[in-house]
């Protein structure tokens, strides 16, 4: 069997021995924010804590990202790209990630790998590792991930830790990546045997009964079409303050803007691309001030149908995931499950 | 038709063009020839009618912006561009040799090469004339390839009216049936029609064959609104109605968004779409 059991206690020395081979990437506490960030030993590591604000995305698609150095005479003078590309000696793990977050950057690996192939992201992407820490059950009140069938990932990571016992663990591979990085330390790991599987086996079925859906999502998508017009919309825009924290902390928000920045001798400056909202009054706005999306409304009820009915359409994936940090996060407490209630409730 | 995009360098950055011709169209509309600096891609450079290129004023920004130029035309490429931002305005104020930076061609195109055989009817409004002028210029060039030629084109007053010695040609031709107007004429200069484009259409009501035309439109939402009742009273299937939408465009290739509709991007399923396409499309012609 290739699965193999780790405990509780051995999980921080897996941890500190991958920092000497990787950079490894895991949810601390930074001032009083769970964030992802490097981390330099497992103490720093928040275990058991939910999601960090900013979900996976922030470390192949940055909020801000250098793209080229330029001059505005001669064109360009320096590409980033190379540097980056050069930079990917050093494999990345990312350590406790939640499966509703690996289903999020699952969608966001479809979107930039779709027709053109977003070498930015993907660079970053491709040097990275994940180890996974299965949810057994829901893990705040704002979670529906159950709903979002995003709780079961079938790929997007290359280690699963699952509890199957207190303090004990079976860890999954998924992937070559995974199965070489548990080849590194073997020292760490017990064989798993059968009476282990059944205990696994017996884990997930009691994982499957902890989890309820929120909302149905069958159907969901020509239901919305059917309720363009709703008033429900309106009433939500009237709330919703516009300030785009949802869509920076949703693991499937993408959307960016690209900028110049010219330095002080205004010769020389930097392109750069940055995470845009689509709740901002310039998002559709073109030369000469003509704004395809004017009315807020618009702008409200746009991001909605693009979660629930064009991604799916168009990708094949669900998307939102249901990890409920635009509730979390939103400071006009505005519950995307009340939302597409209403919505659909209204005749 | 393949963007030119070089992978290595990450594709948003764009490739060194140099401005050869500047040429002014209106008081407010110039002409650029540009052609790039490394030879070997500008025989590379292909567009088909009414594609666009992400063109980059250093130190400004980029914007989207529709080759104006046929596919005929090799080596170099034209592009329209109205002053009314600022990246448009810095490109207003550049001069002949000056350096600008080029992504695309992007997008899909008129399908002017897929309907051989056909009776073309092109309509155009304002700025609207420059991508659909690559369409035109590009049947003109293979003319014995169609039926019949409609060319309508409205602008907003003679000033505003761009390439005319062009369209002084057109009118001349026996073999295509061009006629313009303006929406009004304060310093009564025209002598030709007033109104808006739809007045055009009983010109050509009695000679179309919409069993046997398709339609090639561009400008401003407003215009197609009126436009789309014109060509479906006359008879045409909304299949063989096409659209091209005017997006903001950060990337060109479906991946910044800002140019969603519904499940399409604009930059990359357009900016040419059918009149049916666009009626399933919530917003389109907003």
């Amino acid at each position: 069997m290739t699965s193999k059991i780790i405990s509780r206690e051995k999980i921080s020395n897996f941890v500190d021995s991958m920092i000497n081979d990787f950079i490894v990437i895991a949810t601390t506490n930074k001032n009083n924010v769970p964030t992802l960030m490097e981390i330099s030993s497992f103490e720093e590591v928040l275990f058991d804590t939910e999601l960090p604000m900013i979900p996976l995305k922030k470390l192949f698609h940055p909020a801000q990202q250098d793209l080229f150095k330029f001059s505005r005479t001669k064109g360009i003078t320096e590409i980033y790209m190379l540097k980056t590309t050069k930079d990917i000696e050093t494999k990345v793990v990312v350590f406790g990630v939640r499966p509703c977050d690996i289903t999020g950057n699952n969608v966001l690996d479809e979107i930039f790998k779709e027709n053109f192939r977003d070498d930015y992201y993907l660079a970053l992407r491709d040097r990275t590792l994940i180890v996974g820490i299965n949810c057994l059950k829901p893990c705040y009140e704002n979670c529906f991930c159950e709903s979002m069938n995003s709780n079961d990932p079938k790929s997007g990571y290359d280690l699963m830790f699952t509890e199957i016992a207190k303090d004990q663990y079976l860890v999954v591979p998924n992937t070559d990546g995974g199965k070489r990085i548990m080849e590194l330390y073997p020292e760490l790991f017990e064989d798993a045997t059968e009476e282990h599987y059944d205990k696994y086996i017996r884990t997930l079925e009691l994982k499957d009964n902890n989890f309820k859906k929120d909302i149905l999502v069958e159907g969901l998508p020509s239901e919305l079409e059917d309720k363009f017009e709703s008033k429900a919309w309106r009433k939500y825009t009237k709330d919703c303050l516009f300030c785009g924290s949802c869509t920076f902390v949703c693991p499937t928000c993408y959307c960016y803007n690209v900028k110049d920045k010219i330095a002080i001798d205004l010769e020389h400056g930097i392109r750069l691309r940055e995470w845009d909202s689509c709740y901002y009054p310039e998002f559709a706005k073109v030369a000469g001030g003509h704004d395809f999306r004017h009315e807020k409304e618009r702008r409200f009820r746009y991001r909605y149908l693009h979660k629930f009915i064009d991604i799916p359409r168009r990708y094949n994936v669900e998307g939102c995931v249901g990890c409920g940090r635009c509730i979390t996060y939103c400071p006009a407490d505005i519950d995307v499950r009340e939302v597409l209630e209403d919505v659909r409730g209204e005749s | 038709m393949r963007a030119i995009m070089a992978h290595d360098k990450g594709y948003l950055a764009p490739h060194e063009a140099k401005i050869i011709k500047i040429r002014k169209l209106t008081e407010t509309t110039k002409l650029f020839e540009l052609k790039f600096v490394e030879e070997h891609l500008n025989p590379l450079f292909q567009n088909n009618p009414g594609q666009f290129v992400e063109l980059s004023v250093y130190g400004i920004g980029e914007v989207p912006i529709s080759i104006t130029s046929p596919p005929t035309k090799r080596g170099s490429f034209e592009l329209g561009i109205r002053n009314v931002g600022n990246v448009t305005s810095a490109m207003h104020k550049l001069k002949k040799g000056d350096i600008v930076g080029i992504r695309g061609p992007f997008g899909n195109h008129f399908p002017v090469e897929e309907y051989k055989g056909k009776d073309l009817l092109f309509v155009t409004g304002g700025l609207g004339y420059l991508p659909l002028r690559s369409a035109f210029r590009y049947a003109l060039h293979n003319r014995e390839d169609y039926g019949e030629i409609y060319i309508l084109y409205g602008d907003r007053c003679p000033a505003d009216v761009l390439f005319p010695e062009e369209n002084e040609e057109y009118e001349k031709r026996e073999d295509i049936e061009f006629h313009s107007t303006v929406d009004r004429d304060d310093e009564m200069c025209w002598g030709g029609n007033i109104g808006v484009v739809t007045n055009l259409f009983p010109n050509i009501a009695e000679k179309l064959d919409p069993k046997n035309t398709v339609a090639m439109i561009c400008g401003p939402p407003i215009m197609y609104k009126f436009v789309n009742i014109e060509l479906e009273k006359l008879g045409l299937d909304s299949d063989h109605i096409f659209l091209s939408l005017e997006r903001k465009m950060k990337c060109g290739v479906g991946k910044c968004c800002h140019c969603g509709i519904g499940d399409k991007f604009v930059c990359l399923d357009g900016p040419v779409f059918t009149l049916r396409q666009i009626r399933t499309l919530p917003e389109a012609l907003m």
